[in-house]
């Protein structure tokens, strides 16, 4: 996967009332200043997405956790966090110019 | 209103001095001449027999708002033995009245071989009433157990009665029927009723019964010797354990337009069977009926019959794990002639959403025969979901008739009353609707009408899963393997396994945390 962007893939949860997943990443680790909801509408919603580089403002160390949630809008708590370095190519285009 | 009390050992002083609850009467019929339309009479605890109180032989016309009660003092303490003569209770030429809350009995007794139901509601030229109509009529919450094995009797008999409501009761040991809608009955409802014969044999010497090591059937609409076809009745919410046939419908003038919904039959010998009886007329078949989420679990036999029957739609059925074929459409023969009980002549099934597993066959249609008069003349079964049976499909599921057949294992689990919400049978049936039944909700209907309803209340008790039950008493309905009080253990209901959010509980249970993340 490109420095610009990031994979993200976790176990599925088997909760038969299982909707689908938010993606939480921020710059610091604990404090996610950036969401992404994930939901087929379907049983089965998928446990990995990319983040292109659209999704990133800034370069740095990007910190990610995921919870679950289900159809009656209750929310796990978060994943352990990881993360990974994004160095954005819109930005070292415009630092060549 | 007035209310009056009887009592075992009570006297017959007219009122206001008798009938109190201090100086009850003691006999039934005193208690009916001195009461009316409107009022409710008390009966105190205690073993009412015919020697010392007589029989509860009723004739009242009541109205809406003037209905006549009798009604236990405490609920299913009172118990009316009988002595095997037969009809200890007869309400005939009736209507607006309640029985609630009493336990009846009778005994084996060869003095008596005659057929004689231990309960009837209504009468007909047969019993002496010709042209009379009974209606209006609430059994609620009564125990009848224990017929007179030398006859041919059934706990519990409707005949010449419309209009009325059958709830709440439970049905032990008998050899025969348990409850029995007969002829010339219309727009009744039978509801939330249990009955389990308990493995009462044949006795020697008494009436031979169709299966000879249990009751004949838990709930059955035996339309011989009917003046009029009978139409419109419905049964809903009954659970049948351990008969010979759990739902059954002879039909020998009528019915026509009967509904079975959420029903149960477990460890039946067959689940349920709507045969025809006639080899010309129209009357003797089964017609426009609807079967919708019914349950039939561990049958020793068929587990889904359908028999010479014209025009009967069957939706979201499951049939789990029977040892015979679990759908089978057929035309019987008459023993006697050989000529096919087809009625008027035309046989038509049609099936949505039946969901049929674990048995020897699926689905059978019978569309070949050495008698062309014993085929399916029309039929369609459209997505019907048919896995682990040693034949899925006969004819095949090729055969243009089946429309979307499936052979999906539908991951039940424990759960067999309802579809859980992981199974891939959620929502793949006609219309979105799921394929199998779900029995979650309590029908209901309103006698008169002929027309189901479906409450949003639920059936299974949202803490223990119970059945809707009574009180229980000891040595009566406390046995464990075979009363009504946990038949919710034995059908695997689990309140753990209720669909989210089933009866308005909110689901505050958050999902797991999610694991194994990674980023790259």
């Amino acid at each position: 996967m490109a420095n610009d962007s990031a994979f993200l893939d976790w176990n599925s949860n088997t909760e038969p009332d299982l909707l689908g997943y938010i993606i939480k990443f921020g710059l610091y680790p604990g404090t996610y200043t950036h969401t992404v909801g994930l939901n087929n509408g379907t049983p089965n919603p998928p446990s990995q997405a990319t983040l292109t580089n659209t999704y990133f403002n800034s370069d740095g160390l990007w910190y990610f956790a995921v919870s679950a949630f289900d159809n009656s809008s209750n929310e796990s708590a978060l994943s352990s966090p990881v993360s990974k370095r994004i160095t954005r190519t819109q930005a070292k285009l415009r630092h060549v110019r | 209103m007035p209310t009056f009390y009887i009592a075992p050992s009570g006297t017959d002083t007219p009122p206001p001095v008798g009938g109190t609850s201090t100086t009850p009467w003691r006999t039934w019929a005193f208690a009916f001449a001195n009461s009316n339309p409107g009022d409710t009479l008390i009966v105190q605890d205690g073993t009412y027999t015919r020697a010392v109180n007589g029989v509860i032989a009723l004739a009242k016309f009541c109205t809406i708002t003037t209905p006549y009660i009798i009604q236990a003092q405490n609920s299913r303490q009172p118990l009316i033995q009988d002595d095997g003569a037969g009809k200890i209770i007869h309400i005939y030429n009736s209507s607006y009245i309640t029985l609630n809350g009493l336990r009846i009995r009778s005994i084996d007794n060869s003095a008596f071989p005659a057929s004689q139901n231990l309960v009837q509601i209504g009468a007909d030229s047969v019993d002496g009433f010709p042209g009379a109509v009974t209606h209006h009529i609430t059994i609620k919450n009564n125990i009848f157990s224990h017929n007179n094995r030398y006859g041919n009797t059934a706990l519990l008999t409707g005949r010449a009665m419309n209009d009325s409501l059958w709830e709440g009761n439970e049905f032990y040991d008998y050899h025969r029927h348990a409850c029995n809608l007969g002829r010339d009955s219309h727009r009744n409802v039978v509801r939330l009723n249990y009955a389990n014969s308990r493995n009462r044999a044949d006795i020697s010497g008494g009436f031979p019964s169709g299966w000879t090591s249990v009751g004949d059937s838990g709930f059955i609409h035996y339309t011989t010797g009917g003046t009029t076809t009978a139409a419109d009745n419905i049964f809903e919410n009954n659970i049948s354990e351990g008969n010979g046939n759990g739902f059954d419908v002879e039909a020998v003038n009528g019915p026509h337009r009967n509904k079975f919904v959420g029903n149960i039959s477990l460890n039946d010998q067959q689940g349920v069977w709507l045969r025809a009886r006639s080899t010309t007329l129209l009357s003797g078949q089964p017609v426009d009926c609807l079967l919708e989420n019914n349950v039939i679990i561990t049958p020793a036999a068929t587990a889904f019959r359908l028999s010479g029957n014209r025009n009967t739609l069957v939706k979201n059925c499951t049939i789990y794990d029977g040892a015979a074929v679990g759908f089978l459409a057929d035309v019987e023969a008459d023993p006697a002639t050989g000529t096919a009980f087809d009625g008027a002549g035309t046989v038509s099934v049609f099936g949505t959403n039946i969901l049929t597993i674990l048995n020897t066959t699926g689905v059978s249609i019978v569309t070949t025969h050495t008698n062309p008069d014993r085929v399916i003349d029309i039929w369609t079964m459209t997505n019907v979901n048919a896995f682990g049976n040693t034949t899925n499909f006969s004819p095949a599921s090729s055969n243009p008739n089946y429309v979307s057949p499936t052979t999906i294992n539908p991951n039940l689990g424990a759960v067999r009353c309802w579809i859980p919400d992981a199974s891939p049978m959620k929502g793949i049936g006609v219309g979105g609707a799921d394929v199998g039944a779900n029995i979650l909700y309590r029908y209901a209907s309103v006698p008169g009408t002929g027309t189901v309803t479906l409450s949003a209340t639920p059936l299974w008790d949202l803490i223990t899963g119970e059945f809707p039950h009574g009180a229980i008493i000891g040595g009566v309905n406390d046995t464990p393997t075979t009363s009504c009080y946990n038949v919710h253990t034995r059908l695997g209901i689990d309140p753990a396994q209720f669909p989210a959010g089933y009866g308005g509980v909110p689901d505050t249970t958050p999902p797991a945390i999610p694991t194994g993340l990674t980023v790259t």
